[in-house]
């Protein structure tokens, strides 16, 4: 009595819409190898309520009720780890990396925090708020899936070398297009995307590479971007 | 799948991993033995998938799987998921092992996709209901009931603003379920006061626990009978809808003021009954619930008085309760073995009670050994006379109190009545919730279960 036959048939349907990401008709290239590779950092996750802090009004956008207080972040990924220092934060009712903590600072805990319009926001196509429905884990980094208008996207995050970098990957399938992301402008002196070009703080990648695009963010000022470049002395 | 995983089931300290690989025309099991746990994990909500496996969720938020000897001893448990999850004390078993839990804006149904026994899929399954844009939440829940429906609670939304002159609509919160062959969700009982926590037995009662912290006499909980569902129309709006009113007050004597937390119905002894924890006092409540003219009420009793604090409380199988909290699994097999009062039901003229062990005659024929009041649930209250019979196997009283009235509570203090063999009562005090008086056929039938 207690198994919920019925829910088989959702079951599969879930697993029906997860699928298409780990077998894409466009077979991704991996992409992750054009980025220096660290030692990854084993996640903590934790979903939980936070009280919400973001200051831009754009990023607020989604979180606004009609009130001056915008509603909490009643449901975000924290992805910590006793090993670092950084926590970055996902939400799923903006479906996007609204900041990223930094437990030793002295002044403000937010190294970064979410601007302006969500990344996938500037593709050709996209419009409406995006639809979180789900998250897999795979060797236990999160992979935050949604669809934002006609784009279905699996982004993955995680930390390396004790948190001194983070990394961030988008995968686009059935794409029509180039896909535009868009970032914050004071971070793209810190990111290194494994394909694609920025303009100003919109990364251009061309459609044979949405498959799989990774991002490197450098989370600690002048950090070399993997243990690899670290001077050994 | 589902064969490897009872499997596990029957291999003692031995936890499966699901197999995939082929040998010899069949699939091969790995296994991951369970560590002999001295940690004790601890235990906030449970759900058993069968008579001696349950999940469970921690205090932080991970889900975890135990198993159980039939006696409900732990053999061992491992974690199912190390995520840690602000989900609400209260789980449901979903196909292929996958768990469903609810926070206060997802319900969220977890599977084990790659079958290495550990979650890793976690699909936000419902997201939406009526009055979400107006700040309603999940309050209680996920509860399975058995036409394979999944309910929660949620709270009233804030009120649309009236316009000049009118009176804005009392909003309220209302329980809802949702069906994977239907295309909305279904509201099945609405409340004017907030829902904390509830339970559906297996005829489709449901038990609620109603949030009113403003009244310090007691706490509320609602019996009500879900609308029926037809699995043709899975998506049907109930013709009526039940409205989910307090049907019995859990006395703050009787729980020492502690609020009871979670609630659980279970079998024993042929009857439906309710239990109920109360955390801060370590009391277990058990609620005798009985319909009396489409009216629910019943009596409300001590149970237990544990050892140890419980956060949650689940029927295993039929009369085997187990309770989780700080300290783990504690097995409340069984009845306590404390002389405590069983049973209150009602008489053309007075009310019987039952007790565990045959009382001492010579105190339970005292009449000033009880005291018997009438509260009305207006306001009021009146002490009964009482001339006490006792029954020749010494386990049952009649106390006749002359024609008892509807719309009271009626609260029995044993004063000093130990049982022949001297041993005190659990608790002296217990209480009847009187809506509505049985018929005389219906009480003879009560007053005599066999």
């Amino acid at each position: 009595m207690r198994l919920l036959v019925p829910l088989i048939a959702v079951a599969l349907s879930a697993l029906s819409a997860l699928l298409p990401v780990q077998a894409q008709e466009d077979a991704p290239v991996s992409s992750e190898s054009a980025l220096p590779v660290g030692l990854s950092v084993k996640l903590d996750i934790s979903r939980r309520l936070l009280k919400n802090f973001l200051t831009d009004e754009t990023a607020l956008i989604p979180y606004r009720n009609g009130t001056e207080t915008p509603n909490d972040f009643s449901g975000a990924f924290s992805l910590g780890s006793p090993k670092a220092r950084h926590v970055p934060i996902w939400d799923p009712v903006s479906c996007r990396l609204v900041g990223i903590l930094d437990l030793k600072a002295t002044d403000s805990p937010y190294l970064f925090l979410a601007e302006g319009p969500m990344p996938t926001s500037r593709t050709s196509g996209v419009s409406g708020e995006p639809n979180y429905f789900g998250m897999r884990l795979d060797r236990g980094r999160p992979e935050f899936l949604y669809t934002h208008g006609p784009l279905t996207v699996a982004e993955m995050i995680w930390l390396e070398d004790d948190g001194e970098i983070m990394k961030q990957r988008f995968s686009f399938r059935k794409v029509k297009g180039d896909i535009s992301l868009v970032f914050p402008a004071s971070w793209v002196d810190r990111i290194t995307a494994s394909s694609g070009s920025f303009e100003d703080n919109v990364l251009t990648v061309p459609r044979e590479s949405a498959a799989e695009i990774t991002l490197l963010y450098r989370l600690l000022e002048g950090a070399p971007e993997s243990d690899a470049d670290k001077d050994p002395q | 799948m589902n064969r490897y995983f009872h499997a596990l089931i029957f291999c003692s300290l031995v936890f499966l991993s699901i197999g995939r690989a082929q040998e010899a025309g069949e699939e091969a099991r790995s296994v991951i033995k369970i560590t002999p746990q001295t940690a004790k994990p601890s235990v906030m909500a449970m759900v058993p998938f069968d008579e001696t496996n349950a999940f469970f969720l921690n205090k932080r938020g991970q889900v975890g799987v135990a198993k159980f000897s039939p006696g409900l001893s732990l053999i061992g448990w491992e974690y199912y998921s190390e995520l840690k999850w602000n989900a609400h004390p209260s789980l449901a078993v979903g196909p292929n092992y996958s768990v469903i839990m609810a926070s206060t804006n997802e319900v969220t149904q977890a599977f084990d996709t790659d079958a290495d026994v550990e979650l890793d899929f976690f699909q936000a399954l419902i997201k939406d209901w009526p009055g979400r844009d107006r700040g309603s939440i999940i309050t209680a829940g996920p509860v399975a009931d058995s036409h394979g429906r999944l309910l929660f609670a949620i709270s009233a939304p804030s009120a649309i603003p009236a316009g000049e002159g009118e009176e804005a609509p009392v909003e309220k919160s209302h329980i809802v379920a949702w069906h994977p062959e239907a295309d909305k969700l279904v509201t099945i009982t609405e409340s004017q006061l907030p829902i904390g926590a509830f339970a559906v037995d297996r005829s489709g009662v449901l038990a609620a626990r109603l949030v009113m912290p403003e009244y310090k006499g007691g706490f509320f909980i609602s019996l009500t009978e879900l609308p029926p569902f037809d699995s043709d129309a899975p998506s049907a709006v109930p013709t009526s809808l039940p409205f989910t009113l307090p049907s019995l007050v859990i006395p703050a004597e009787l729980t020492k003021n502690q609020e009871p937390t979670e609630l659980a119905f279970f079998r024993e002894h042929g009857r439906d009954k309710l239990a109920l924890v109360c955390p801060g006092s370590r009391q277990l409540i058990e609620v005798v619930h009985s319909k009396i003219a489409d009216v629910w009420q019943g009596s409300i009793l001590l149970r237990q008085i544990l050892d140890q604090s419980i956060e949650s409380v689940v029927e295993m199988g039929p009369g085997l309760l187990l309770g989780g909290g700080e300290d783990g699994f504690i097995p409340l097999n069984g009845e306590s073995s404390k002389f405590r009062i069983t049973n209150i039901e009602l008489a053309d003229d007075g009310i019987v009670l039952d007790f565990s062990d045959e009382v001492d005659r010579y105190e339970a024929s005292r009449a000033d050994n009880f005291l018997v009041q009438s509260v009305s649930l207006k306001g009021g209250e009146s002490n009964l006379n009482v001339v006490p019979m006792i029954e020749s196997d010494g386990r049952t009283i009649v106390l006749k109190t002359g024609t008892l009235s509807e719309g009271t509570v009626i609260r029995i203090q044993c004063q000093r009545l130990p049982s022949e063999s001297g041993a005190t009562l659990l608790s002296n005090a217990a209480f009847y919730t009187i809506h509505r008086k049985p018929s005389p056929e219906e009480g003879k039938e009560k007053a005599d279960p066999r």
